[in-house]
């Protein structure tokens, strides 16, 4: 087997392992990722698969492909629904994997992120603009946990479609880290409401290291010396980022009080939505609509799929780390065997 | 009063003593208060705004590496998750102490 291959399962096995000792799938909400792939993956992946075979087709090249899927984050999120995959012919299989990697690498100086810091080639920031303002620092906080929160009603458990962390970056004796948060406009919720913001950008210099994995899952935070706000390429601070912090805080309330009545059958929707959605610049170059297919969403409204929770947390309680990311891993590695 | 101690996973550190708020719906939201601590059965981004509010969290859900405790350590709040039956054992206007150093939660009364 191709050893990026095999590197690539490893790793997944490594990341998914630690996140389940963490025990963090009693809490996912609104479903477990392996629910929503049951739905969603065979439609997307081979979705996916086509879209960018037919770009290359038309001679595009991967970077331009990369380009046009935005960011890193979102690539490596994609493996989450591999076991899908199986619908592809197995050189199929490798021909995707291979090429996600690729597109990572565009982005990514080391695309598995082993050292657990995420390093891209090209990031943009300025020092210049980091302060020590204590309200300030506070505001960006909470700025970054209702961004997070928020990213997790547009996107359950894919929440990377809309954030990408990255760095530590090394700027003298300064210790930089970056948050970016896009995509979030309500366009998964089925909400036509405009949001007024495209991009955040939250600079951090920080103190202690952090631990990034492969799909950007923030194991460990550092603490925070200076940092700065940047809104849709504007510094913003002091009074002002009070001011847009409350009115996103009150925009998102709103967009909020409008799921209240939302089934688990309509997160499924919202999730389908928001991930065939990620692929929108991709369809747009072919000039085909980035809708969800409409077999998928019969599938929703006409099968009911669950996996108890506590099985999966009685399965983590009773396996040490090591084993399930022996087991994950090979369950990566079935996917290519085949 | 016999002292009760509980304890589940700490996603943050910190110690606070202050009023438990049940949250359980949307609504519930609107009660709850800056010096209030928060019990939830689930994790449910929904409640957003009840997290961002609140001065410390404990969820029956959920654990260091969850959504929940990363929001937590950004906002640099107490949070103790995973606490067996906590919707059941704390019930609204409790006042108890969150210790999430030693990941302790006393109810110091129970009104």
């Amino acid at each position: 087997m191709n050893e990026k291959i095999k590197k690539l399962c490893e790793v997944i096995g490594k990341s998914l392992a630690k996140l389940h000792k963490g025990d963090t799938a009693s809490a996912l909400w609104p479903f477990i990722p392996n629910e929503a792939e049951y739905y969603v993956g065979i439609f997307f992946i081979k979705d996916l698969y086509e879209t960018i075979k037919k770009l290359k087709e038309k001679n595009y090249t991967n970077q331009q492909i990369a380009e046009l899927l935005d960011n890193s984050s979102k690539i490596a999120q994609y493996f989450t629904l591999f076991h899908s995959a199986k619908i592809l012919k197995p050189l199929e299989r490798v021909e995707l994997a291979m090429d996600l990697m690729e597109f990572l690498s565009h982005f990514r100086k080391d695309i598995f992120c082993e050292e657990g810091n995420n390093i891209l080639n090209n990031p943009q920031y300025n020092i210049k603009y980091l302060n020590k303002n204590s309200q300030d620092i506070k505001l960006s906080n909470k700025l970054s946990a209702l961004l997070l929160l928020y990213l997790e009603i547009l996107y359950p458990t894919m929440m990377r479609m809309g954030h990408e962390f990255h760095g530590i970056y090394k700027e003298g004796d300064k210790k930089i880290f970056v948050k970016e948060f896009f995509n979030l406009n309500p366009l998964s919720l089925g909400i036509k409401e405009n949001f007024p913001i495209k991009k955040i950008k939250i600079v951090e210099e920080v103190d202690g290291k952090i631990e990034l994995d492969f799909f950007n899952h923030l194991f460990v935070s550092p603490k925070k010396i200076s940092s700065y706000v940047e809104i849709d390429s504007k510094i913003v601070c002091g009074e002002d980022l009070k001011k847009n912090y409350n009115d996103l805080e009150e925009k998102i309330k709103k967009i909020i009080y409008k799921t209240n009545l939302y089934s688990r059958k309509d997160w499924f929707k919202v999730y389908a939505k928001g991930i065939f959605q990620s692929m929108k610049n991709l369809k747009d170059e072919l000039n085909v609509s980035d809708n969800v297919p409409s077999k998928l969403f019969e599938k929703i409204e006409n099968e009911d799929f669950r996996l108890l929770i506590d099985k999966v947390v009685e399965f983590t309680k009773n396996h040490t780390k090591e084993q399930i990311e022996e087991i994950t891993k090979n369950s990566y590695l079935n996917i290519f065997h085949e | 009063m016999d002292i009760k101690i509980f304890e589940g996973i700490v996603a943050n550190t910190g110690k606070y003593k202050g009023r438990i708020k049940l949250v359980t719906s949307l609504e519930d939201m609107e009660k709850v208060g800056v010096k209030d601590i928060i019990v939830t059965k689930d994790n449910s981004p929904l409640f957003s705004m009840a997290f961002m509010k609140a001065a410390a969290i404990i969820s029956e859900r959920g654990g260091s590496l969850c959504h929940l405790a990363i929001v937590s350590r950004e906002l640099n709040k107490p949070c103790i998750l995973s606490v067996k039956n906590a919707s059941n054992i704390f019930r609204e206007g409790m006042f108890v102490e969150i210790d999430a150093f030693n990941n302790k939660i006393t109810i110091l009364e129970d009104e």
